[in-house]
């Protein structure tokens, strides 16, 4: 018997060792994302410089007077005409030149334009797979120099509307090769920001018509695919249309890269002190492997948004279980330094500095817009 | 012999109404709603028990189809899915249901109430379900190929593949040769995860276009 044991003992632990050497890249336990990997992106070279972003040790109170200011506008409401009752506000874009945002609303399937003081001025889009139409819609971006509106939609499809002085109409659309998480639109492209294993690219550009005209951009380097998988397609990406210039961010991670039309690596922007979250690699009972985004505790930073003005790109982050806001930054890629713009409660989605007006968004309680005259 | 004949008849008697009072019990410890679902479904006592004029603690189905407008209130949840199981939840979804019957009321139109589960076991959704009280229909398994997922998260009324998930969609109907078909579906509300229905709830449960007289959505 004992013979026959062993033998069954070695089968036994053979195959256990098979089994294991299927998965050698993943590591049960490992926290995500990894120091060293951003240590590396942050080491300055030559070729892609890096700008560092902090909060003052000591913050001007009068410079950082975001903090204190009241909305002079709000759009949304709690029960009134149903066009101001949003069902959940995924993105905005402001049209700067025609004093005009376009709210995407993620449950109402539907884009919503407003003037600058919260007057309705007209609608698009609708739940549904017809052209025009939107089923999980993502994110929004609108370009004043051709008066192009496009949304994005996690079934893979940009919907692309042009704009005039009253009315909004449907274009065309097309499908891009990833699920995406974020859009822009610059110079006749579109920029998909997802991430497709196939390129090993962060941002895929397209023209107007779907053809598929580049690709670029870092991605998370896990040499786990699921981890690489999983982490690389999050994050967002802004066009600058006045410097032709794209930010392109990967949640959770404080490196941002900025990116020419064609997808050159220009700059990197570092925020220092930014704790991420911990997301940690694992392994299920059945096997498959794992990540598990750890509770935010208190002390650690979550990425808001991007967006832009100008040659200027902004950056917003906040602090869990921190009071004071969220901070902002406003940096111009081809400075030395950033300008750290103080703090504000609500997410802010975009600003239009020449006017004076800041937008910000919330969904809690409800869902509403707020603009801010930061023109003082 | 006629005395034991009589002792036999009155111990099974005994044994009939103890079998009969233990079913009872154990309905009750499996489903509290247990009674409200006998009584509407055998036909004695509901009006008496549920008189439209008092506003119990939990929905009761009608069981009726007499007006051209319904409100359908579906639940979408999943016995897998951590935020499904939320403690809290199963009172919000009760509260958010007697809500919208009274809405449903105050215009007359009918109200029904759909509960999907979104898992691969039938039993596992069934037994998810039953925290979320009484439902007009349910619709359990098939995870996300289930026909309510299909319904109101990929095809008819597209939205977030999430859950929890609330939808209340306003559904016209006319007659047809079969009864009476659903001429027009049109969503009112979604309100995706925990935090949305809850604060949907602390606001009133607000519902576009009873409001006011501009449709919801571009349609």
């Amino acid at each position: 018997m004992k013979p026959y044991f062993a033998r069954v003992l070695s089968i036994y632990m053979i195959a256990i060792a098979g089994c294991n050497s299927n998965h050698p890249e993943i590591v049960t336990g490992r926290i995500h994302p990894e120091q060293e990997w951003i240590s590396n992106l942050i080491e300055a070279n030559e070729r892609t410089p890096l700008m560092r972003l902090a909060v003052p040790d000591t913050i001007n109170k009068e410079k950082a007077r975001l903090h204190s200011i009241d909305p002079i506008v709000q759009i949304g409401k709690i029960e009134e005409d149903s066009k101001l009752m949003f069902g959940y506000i995924e993105d905005l874009a402001v049209d700067k030149k025609n004093k005009r945002i376009f709210i995407l609303d993620a449950r109402y399937n539907e884009i919503r334009a407003f003037d600058y003081n919260g007057v309705f001025l007209f609608a698009v889009g609708g739940p549904g797979v017809a052209p025009g139409e939107l089923q999980y819609p993502q994110a929004i971006d609108f370009d004043d120099k051709n008066n192009t509106l496009i949304t994005l939609d996690r079934n893979r499809s940009v919907q692309i509307y042009s704009v005039s002085d009253t009315s909004i109409a449907y274009s065309s659309s097309f499908k891009v090769d990833f699920p995406p998480w974020d859009t822009c639109v610059m110079n006749g492209h579109v920029f998909a920001r997802g991430y497709s294993e196939e390129v090993k690219s962060t941002v895929l550009k397209y023209r107007l018509d779907g053809t598929r005209v580049g690709s670029f951009g870092i991605y998370y380097d896990s040499e786990n695919p699921f981890v690489r998988q999983t982490l690389s397609p999050r994050g967002q990406v802004v066009c600058n249309r006045e410097s032709n210039t794209l930010l392109v961010s990967i949640d959770h991670i404080p490196v941002f890269f900025i990116y020419d039309e064609e997808g050159t690596d220009l700059r990197r922007i570092y925020l220092d002190a930014f704790d991420p979250i911990d997301i940690i690699e694992g392994v299920s009972p059945d096997g498959r492997p794992t990540l598990e985004y750890t509770a935010p505790k208190k002390g650690e930073n979550i990425l808001s948004r991007f967006f832009t003005h100008g040659s200027d790109f902004f950056v917003q982050y906040f602090t869990v279980e921190q009071k004071g806001g969220r901070h902002l930054f406003k940096f111009d890629p081809n400075a030395e330094t950033g300008e750290y713009m103080g703090t504000l409660g609500e997410v802010t989605f975009d600003i239009d500095l020449t006017q004076g007006y800041l937008f910000a968004a919330s969904n809690r309680p409800y869902p509403r817009v707020f603009v801010f005259d930061i023109s003082i | 012999m006629t005395e034991k004949y009589r002792i036999h008849n009155i111990l099974f008697s005994i044994f009939c109404i103890l079998v009969l009072l233990l079913s009872f019990a154990v309905g009750f410890v499996a489903n509290p709603f247990f009674l409200d679902t006998l009584t509407s479904r055998i036909g004695f006592l509901p009006n008496m028990l549920h008189s439209s004029t008092v506003n119990p603690a939990y929905y009761i189905p009608e069981y009726k189809a007499k007006h051209d407008v319904e409100i359908l209130f579906v639940y979408i949840g999943s016995h897998s899915c951590k935020f499904s199981n939320d403690e809290d939840l199963p009172s919000l979804i009760e509260q958010a249901k007697l809500i919208t019957q009274d809405l449903a009321r105050e215009h007359k139109y009918e109200m029904s109430t759909l509960g999907a589960a979104i898992d691969w076991s039938v039993e596992n959704g069934l037994r998810h379900l039953s925290k979320f009280g009484l439902f007009d229909e349910i619709i359990s398994g098939r995870k996300w190929q289930n026909t309510a997922a299909r319904l109101f998260i990929y095809e008819n009324i597209p939205g977030a593949a999430a859950t929890p998930q609330l939808v209340l969609v306003k559904r016209k109907f006319a007659p047809s040769s079969f009864g009476r078909q659903i001429v027009e579906e049109k969503l009112l509300v979604r309100k995706v995860g925990k935090d949305e229905i809850e604060d949907w709830l602390s606001i009133g449960a607000p519902i576009p276009g009873f409001t006011s007289d501009i449709s919801v959505g571009s349609n």
